[in-house]
Formats: structure tokens, C-alpha cells, sequence
């Protein structure tokens, strides 16, 4: 049972190095996913481009903070916050396409750009919500062995 | 809670160093100051571009090798999609890494009479970003460009012969 927060901290480090190894391979793909979500304003590229470089690059940085302790909580409140835009933005770009389409949001699939492929979305934002917990509580619970009380 | 900010700050900086490192010395990265879509995604589909079909292309395949070409079809699709196959004598045209397949190009582009572009098909837009972009930075005149709006997919569909390895 004591090994149970290492065990979450290490699985959360490997989903989010293998999401920013996936997108950092193929960043043409991670770049024509994020512009579905039309984020940015069409002058702003230079940002657009500039996050495709960097989303994977935090997340990489993100699962060695919280594997070795460097950073931790700082990396942890960033990737916590990168998940929540994230997940809102699937959300919202999951009602257009269900106000277009008609169909059900548990049948909705697309590539959300998580570095994954095509994803039930469903399926994905239950899954994003277990790694936001996750990451809150690789980065926020307190690892160091308690002292005992002298009173 | 002051020093889970400071925490997040000094993280995010060195992300961005790291980001920017990876810019600047990644040669599979993309570029900051290149606008890769000139429009946005909805309206990209009705372009301005001539349309050229599975047919009409075709009909040029024997002539694509030649030294003094008449027609240059160029394929806008990754360097291993095109690896995978490509239509026989196409040249890679990376959309995403002008500076290493389309300079080299661009002379000999804005020469011929036809250029042929295309990428995978459906609800592709990298054929016609390059078109835009051999027109607005390469100077080649927008009536001698032609979009084979099919792309690879129409081509594989008609059965027609596809050419792998190698970049041309």
C-alpha cells in the first residue's frame, strides 16, 4: 500500500512522456490537430507554432519533474492546468460537432491531438480527469517521511 | 502556495529554453514565423487554384521524367508518406519543410507551364497552402497551377501505378 504514490507518480510520468514522444515525432500532425480547435487568432502562427514545440516539450519536462522530485509541484500545477484548457477545448469543440452532426457524446470520436490518434471523447476526458488527479497527486501530496512528534 | 508559483515560473522557463532550443537546432521542427495556413481551415476547401482530375494527369505520366519538363507535379504530403508512395515522377514538396524541398524547386516551377499539386485527398488542405505559397513567395504564376484535389487517395482508387522510396 506504501508503494501506491510512487506507483501513481511513475505511471503518470510514463502516460505523459509517451503523449510528448508521440507528438514530438510527428509535429506536422500535432500542429493540424491543434488548429481544429482555432485557439489562436489567424495572425497569431508565430504562438501556434511556437506551442506545437512546446506542449510535448512541457510534458516530457513534466514526467521527469515529478519522477525524480526537481520542480515537482511547480511541473504538476502546469501540466494540471494544461489538462484543464485541454480537456475544456475538446469539450467545447465536442458540442460543435455534436450541434452540427447529431450524434451522442459517448459515439464521439476524433484525434484530439493528444497524441494518440483518434480517441473515443467520452472515453478520453474520463481519462484526462484520472490523470488530473493523478497529476495533483504525484506533484501535491507529501512524499517526505514524516518526523515523529517529540510532544 | 508562493512556492508552488515560483515552482511552476522557473518551469515554465525552462520549458520555453528547452522549446526553443528544439526550434532552432531540431531540423524535423517546425518554424515560428511561418504561417502554415494561410486560411482558416473552413473556408480552404474552395480555392482559387484550376482543378486537374485523375484523367487529364494521367495522361501526363510519360512525360513527367523528362529532362526539359512541360508538366511538374509536386507532392505537398511528409517526406515518408511520399517515401511510402508517390504518383511516378513527383517531387517531394514537404509543405511543412519549404526551405529543404521547394526551394531547391522553385526555379524550375515557375519555368513549366503546368504544375500539379496534391497531398493525400478528402479533406486535405497542405496542396493547396503550398500552391498559395508557390504564388505568393515563389512568384509562380497562379495560372499555371493545378490541384488534383483526389490526391493519393483518388490515385490508388483508380488503380493507377504508384512509385515508393527515394526523393526526387
Amino acid at each position: 500500500m506504501s508503494r501506491l504514490p510512487l506507483l501513481i507518480r511513475l505511471g503518470v510520468a510514463t502516460i505523459l512522456v509517451s503523449y510528448g514522444f508521440e507528438k514530438i515525432q510527428d509535429p506536422v500532425a500535432f500542429l493540424k490537430a491543434i488548429r481544429e480547435y482555432e485557439m489562436f487568432p489567424s495572425g497569431w502562427y508565430g504562438l501556434l507554432n511556437f506551442s506545437v514545440s512546446a506542449i510535448p516539450i512541457t510534458e516530457i519536462l513534466a514526467a521527469l519533474c515529478l519522477a525524480t522530485g526537481f520542480l515537482r509541484r511547480g511541473a504538476a500545477a502546469v501540466t494540471a492546468l494544461l489538462l484543464i484548457v485541454f480537456s475544456s477545448a475538446i469539450l467545447i469543440r465536442s458540442f460543435d460537432i455534436m450541434a452540427e452532426t447529431g450524434q451522442k457524446f459517448t459515439e464521439l470520436s476524433f484525434d484530439c491531438g493528444c497524441g494518440s490518434g483518434e480517441v473515443i471523447i467520452f472515453e478520453k476526458i474520463l481519462f484526462n480527469t484520472a490523470l488530473l488527479i493523478g497529476v495533483i497527486h504525484a506533484g501535491f501530496r507529501n512524499h517526505a517521511p514524516q518526523l515523529p512528534s517529540n510532544n | 502556495m508562493r512556492d508552488t508559483l515560483k515552482q511552476a515560473l522557473c518551469f515554465v522557463a525552462i520549458s520555453c529554453g528547452v522549446s526553443l532550443l528544439n526550434v532552432l537546432l531540431n531540423p524535423s521542427a517546425l518554424a515560428i514565423n511561418t504561417n502554415y495556413a494561410p486560411v482558416a481551415s473552413d473556408v480552404v476547401l474552395e480555392h482559387e487554384f484550376n482543378n486537374i482530375d485523375h484523367q487529364e494527369l494521367s495522361s501526363y505520366i510519360d512525360i513527367l521524367m523528362d529532362e526539359q519538363p512541360y508538366v511538374i507535379v509536386l507532392d505537398a504530403r511528409s517526406k515518408e508518406d511520399y517515401e511510402l508512395a508517390h504518383i511516378p515522377g513527383a517531387h517531394l514538396a514537404d509543405h511543412y519543410h519549404q526551405q529543404q524541398y521547394v526551394e531547391p524547386l522553385a526555379e524550375a516551377i515557375r519555368m513549366v507551364p503546368i504544375v500539379v499539386v496534391y497531398c493525400k485527398g478528402g479533406d486535405c488542405e497542405d496542396s493547396i497552402f503550398l500552391a498559395r505559397d508557390l504564388v505568393y513567395k515563389h512568384a509562380v504564376p497562379l495560372e499555371s497551377l493545378y490541384i488534383y484535389e483526389g490526391g493519393m487517395n483518388d490515385w490508388n482508387t483508380n488503380g493507377s501505378p504508384v512509385q515508393s522510396g527515394g526523393v526526387r
